[in-house]
């Protein structure tokens, strides 16, 4: 009994993963006041959270007539325990439903915005303690994602080559694959990254343009300091070589002067901060070695490009964890460029860096407009939104399961296509971040067109239309999300609940409890069942009602899109039912009902995806501190016209991107 | 015999394809001094989602094969079926939902894993793992890892468990899974050179400066870390060093029998599970490696399989819920891993190997961290060993133990037959009896 008494605790209540600051065990650090830089009072009024009196007054009147005591609606008890605390877990599951403004009902005595503003406020504030001791909340020693190794490989050679193929798939963690603690380096990685390392170099070294950019270093512009040890090649007591030959000191030294530049403007470049002298020396001691094997020297100095991209200082962000410049400018520069284009920083970003000058907040705001309007940053819109969305999962992996086998290829790739150009569209002409959830346009192809029943002439190419007319509106009627969220064989109105709750609301359901069995079959019917009535045998058990009249309801207003996004009218012979209802008891119909109620609530979904795109950019689970940033990002967005642009731009100022860096290296044990 | 003293590269030259000989004949000294005793070998295989165990289990101790087993036919006198081990830590323990993620992180390490979606994962070092770093440096891989299918490529895996505990078997230590090799051709490429790459002496000596210049940098800059970035970096150095014994091993892998080189993934997975079989089987008759496990699909795999008639995913039906029908067709997904287990425990059976098989020289593992789908059962595991161990194992049985057994008692009698001492591992709570 007990344990069914929890089940309808968790379940009954939605709790956003992430949304409070007991939400990530273990990773919590230290929770200190946010420092609001970026928002000023003046501009933004911060909200005062409720005092314990108001916020208990509040809370008996709008949550405890129903959720009162073990017996309350959906197992959910909000009584306060002796010492003014909720029962664990609550306050999360509180934040989510409230922000989300699922909660409380019509029904119940009316939460006014204000107040509720207040009340969240007051349970952020009142965050639990962690669950488990906090931990050194800096970030860990990434390496690249198997994305990133592609494209940095590409803007540091300058050649448009693909060595990645044989990569094993990065794992994900909080719906990324750029989790510092996640991307793990196996054997099997190290081969295939030197492996990828010599087809590169060996790339490199056949295409004459390249070699010769390669061969013609640029000046040294690196701050002083970096090479303080800085002696090049001048003394022949240093070297051997030179020793023995004292009449070719001269050319030699010259000679060893350019290869040394080279090996320095390429390090510099491939280690995203200038290498030190002695880095610079044991390559060149490298290229010396291999020439007196016999190797020519053009061979030579390959074989010292491949170590440096197979060093440690290429392969992981080392920048970002000892960098001793100015403001640490270099981490900086890489952090920007892999949030937005998964890729190195570029030469614009490394003067910038070497200046000290790129975390001067104007200097830093120019940047970020310049390169988001590089064709780079398509990179945010593949890697982010495909992520986000989830519809990476539809792309063909190799030997990936065939969880979607009935997609032909054409059609599985228009839909993506149609996604990726949809959120480059949003992204590079700086739309409203509601278009993801209202945008009356989009992208097809005649494949496409067909699938959608949109008219007209229509090629292979992809063009924009206007949805004007039709029902689709933003990402959820693309043929992508839906059936990403479907099953293979049928539609899931949980899936696609579950997927609207957790990624456009910020209020994922809490898991069912383990070892709950799955409902039981109807007794056999005269007909088929349709989805919709196979489920209410599910939601007619009551340990299963209380989460799954969360999730269902919305997803039963997108029935009238079968697996595949197709429009339909009838499922299993009967017409289609695409009648909703919120917890709270509010009615809605259809995709158009249902596009409503997510508008009503459009704080909740800027929040979510300032969320995720917070740990995108960041590469880590979000600290309480992280959370409590998230505040002030979302109302600098809103009050900025809700662009997408002036979310990047928020969390690029936040402190927690500026100040996502380790203190150099001093943990010297 | 001639061919036994080329060199490795030699044969594959000469042949294009690769050619292997048995491993007595390949560590026969020119003197001609037979070793001992045939090493040892052992590989755990996965199968997602559990059984529907009504139909596995065999009604009596003997060898009536069950409707699931009866794929091994034939072959039931290699067979030990395993009734009654239990896998507690992928039990909730208060932390909920996520059975799937729990059954494959804690299969082999035996170690109820963090529940974290990314920071700080932690589960367990695997059996596999931990018998390749007590004994896999006599062979020229530690160990292999192969399997079907990669992680999810988005979003969340299985209520707050970060993917890489969903799509990861082998644990290196209890924060760094291991991934898989799923490309069948870069399998063989691994196991006997790439035909493309120029492996002479002159690239051999190239790759070993450039690795000899990554460690020693790698070691200077270790000392500069913190704890929690040396044990990234020692992940890569970890490989680094793999790589590099592998380039100064001059240890011929000797062959018979002939495998062209795959051409890459299949798209037909029978053909994916056995394209891999044959490469498992190959790579344990040429001793290049002692330790293998093998993952048909990551638990909470929702993989349809139409060439089986079967268009629904095997998550969603492994919910059966009690429907007949979606009962036969799990039946049907569990009897065709178990034919596909049947045909490499065949081709190992074929391999002459001294006076016996190399199927005798092997203990196969196959098995699920579930048991019943619908309900994410974690006791009365379907769990089949197979091969003799070298005469340790009475195979053509049916054990039945007491129900709650833990795997991982089992696990220790099979590290105890490799000679890996070990007391204790995971949850064990003692010795093994009856194999």
């Amino acid at each position: 009994m007990k344990t069914r008494f929890l089940f309808g605790l968790l379940c009954g209540a939605l709790g956003a993963a992430g949304a409070g600051c007991d939400s990530q065990p273990g990773q919590t650090g230290p929770c200190a006041g946010i420092s609001s830089e970026l928002a000023p009072a003046a501009e933004l009024p911060s909200i005062e959270p409720l005092h314990a009196g108001q916020a208990h007054a509040v809370l008996e009147r709008c949550c405890l007539p129903c959720h009162r005591g073990p017996g309350g609606e959906g197992g959910i008890d909000i009584t306060l325990s002796r010492d003014h605390a909720l029962a664990p877990g609550l306050n999360r599951a509180m934040l989510g439903v409230l922000r989300s403004e699922l909660m409380p009902p019509d029904s119940a005595p009316a939460l006014g915005d204000e107040e509720r503003g207040r009340l969240i406020a007051w349970l952020e504030q009142s965050a639990e303690p962690p669950a488990s001791p906090a931990r050194d909340s800096r970030p860990t020693l990434r390496r690249l994602s198997r994305d990133e190794y592609e494209r940095t490989i590409r803007d540091l050679l300058g050649l448009g080559i693909r060595v990645t193929a044989n990569f094993p798939a990065d794992d994900v963690g909080y719906g990324f694959d750029r989790v510092a603690d996640v991307l793990s380096t196996s054997p099997l990685l190290v081969e295939q990254e030197h492996a990828a390392a010599e087809q590169a170099v060996r790339a490199l070294a056949a295409d004459h343009h390249a070699w010769l950019r390669i061969n013609s270093p640029a000046p040294d512009r690196a701050p002083l300091f970096y090479r303080q040890y800085r002696a090049p090649v001048r003394s022949p007591r240093e070297n051997k070589t030179l020793r023995t030959h004292p009449a070719a000191v001269d050319a030699e030294l010259v000679r060893q002067q350019h290869i040394y530049d080279i090996l320095r403007a390429f390090a510099d470049r491939a280690f995203r901060r200038p290498a030190t002298h002695d880095e610079i020396t044991a390559l060149l001691n490298l290229v010396l070695a291999a020439e007196k094997d016999g190797e020519a020297p053009a061979h030579a100095i390959e074989i010292a490009l491949e170590a440096v991209l197979a060093s440690p200082r290429f392969l992981f962000r080392l920048e970002d964890v000892c960098d001793e410049s100015i403001r640490g400018d270099f981490a900086l520069a890489a952090r920007l460029a892999y949030f937005l284009w998964s890729s190195m920083p570029d030469d614009e970003l490394f003067a910038l860096a070497a200046q000290g000058v790129l975390h001067v907040r104007g200097v830093l705001r120019a940047q970020v407009d310049r390169m988001l309007a590089d064709p780079r940053a398509n990179a945010l819109a593949e890697n982010f939104c495909a992520q986000w969305l989830e519809t990476r999962r539809l792309e063909e992996q190799a030997g990936g399961s065939s969880s979607f086998p009935t997609l032909d290829p054409d059609l599985r790739q228009a839909m993506l296509e149609e996604t990726r150009l949809f959120c480059i569209a949003i992204l590079a002409e700086d739309r409203r971040i509601l278009d993801f959830l209202d945008g009356d346009f989009t992208f097809v192809n005649d494949r496409l067109a067909r699938h959608y029943e949109i008219k007209g002439d229509h090629d292979a190419r992809f063009r924009r239309v206007s949805l004007a007319g039709t029902v689709r509106r933003g990402v959820l009627t693309q043929a992508s999300v839906l059936a990403v969220t479907s099953s293979p064989a049928r539609t899931s109105p949980v899936k696609r609940g579950k997927w609207i709750l957790t990624n456009i609301l910020g209020a994922p359901p809490l898991p069912p409890p383990s070892g709950v069995e799955a409902f039981k079959v109807q007794q056999p019917s005269s007909r088929p069942l349709t989805v919709r009535e196979q489920l209410e045998a599910h939601r007619s058990r009551p340990e299963c009602i209380s989460c799954h009249d969360w999730m269902d309801p919305l997803g039963f207003a997108l029935e009238n899109f079968d697996r595949q996004g197709v429009w339909r009218e009838t499922d299993a012979g009967a017409r289609i039912d695409a009648s909703a209802w919120l917890p709270g008891g509010e009615e809605f119909s259809g995709p158009q009902g249902l596009r409503d109620q997510l508008l009503r609530r459009r704080s909740a979904f800027i929040r979510c995806l300032a969320e995720k795109l917070l740990v995108y950019a960041l590469g880590r689970g979000l600290d309480c501190n992280d959370q409590r940033a998230l505040g002030p990002i979302v109302a600098r967005v809103r009050s900025q016209g809700g662009r997408f642009r002036a979310l990047v731009h928020a969390i690029v100022e936040s402190d927690s991107f500026l100040d996502d860096r380790a203190p150099a290296a001093q943990e010297l044990p | 015999m001639q061919a036994a003293r080329l060199s490795r590269r030699a044969v594959l030259r000469g042949l294009g394809t690769s050619i292997a000989l048995p491993w007595l004949e390949a560590m026969t000294p020119p003197g001609g001094c037979a070793p001992a005793s045939a090493p040892l070998r052992m590989a755990i295989l996965y199968a997602p989602n559990g059984a529907h165990m009504a139909d596995w289990t065999p009604a009596d101790d003997g060898l009536k094969l069950s409707p699931i087993l009866e794929p091994l036919a034939g072959i039931e006198s290699e067979i030990l079926v395993v009734t009654g081990l239990a896998l507690d830590p992928a039990r909730a323990q208060g932390d909920g939902g996520g059975d799937h993620a729990r059954a494959m992180a804690s299969f082999l390490t035996g170690r109820h894993p963090r529940k974290t979606d990314g920071a700080d994962l932690r589960a367990g070092i695997s059996l596999d793992q931990l018998a390749a770093q007590a004994i896999g440096q006599t062979t020229r891989f530690p160990s292999l890892e192969l399997g079907c299918e990669g992680g999810r490529s988005a979003g969340e895996c299985d209520h707050g468990y970060s993917c890489a505990y969903q799509s990861n078997l082998s644990w290196r230590s209890e924060s760094t899974p291991v991934a898989k090799e799923i490309n069948p051709r870069l399998v063989f490429d691994r196991l006997f050179g790439s035909p493309q790459g120029d492996d002479d002496a002159r690239a051999t000596r190239r790759r070993k400066s450039v690795l000899d210049h990554v460690l020693a940098e790698s070691t200077r800059l270790r000392r500069t870390l913190s704890t929690a970035d040396r044990r990234k970096l020692d992940e890569y150095l970890t490989g680094v060093r793999e790589l590099e014994r592998r380039i100064a091993s001059t240890q011929p892998a000797l062959q018979t029998g002939s495998m062209p080189r795959p051409l890459g993934i299949p798209a037909d997975y029978q053909e994916h599970l056995r394209l891999l079989a044959d490469l498992l089987v190959l790579a344990l008759q040429t001793d290049s490696t002692r330790i293998a496990t093998f993952v048909f699909g990551n638990d909470g795999s929702n993989r349809t399989y139409p060439s089986l008639g079967v268009s629904d995913g095997h998550h969603d039906l492994s919910h059966h819920g009690g429907d007949p029908i979606k009962q036969a067709r799990i039946r049907t997904i569990n009897r065709f891993h178990v034919a596909q287990f049947a045909y490499l425990l065949r081709r190992l059976r074929e391999v002459r190997e001294g006076p016996g098989t190399l199927l005798d020289h092997c203990m196969i593992l196959y098995g699920s961290g579930i048991s019943d789908g619908n309900r994410h059962t974690h006791e009365n595991l379907p769990v089949l060993l197979a091969g003799k161990a070298n005469g340790t194992i009475r195979t053509g049985r049916h054990l039945r133990l007491r129900t709650e057994t833990p795997i991982t008692n089992l696990y220790l009698a099979m590290l105890d037959r490799l000679g890996v001492a070990c007391e204790r591992f995971g949850d064990s709570t003692g010795s093994f009896e009856g194999l």
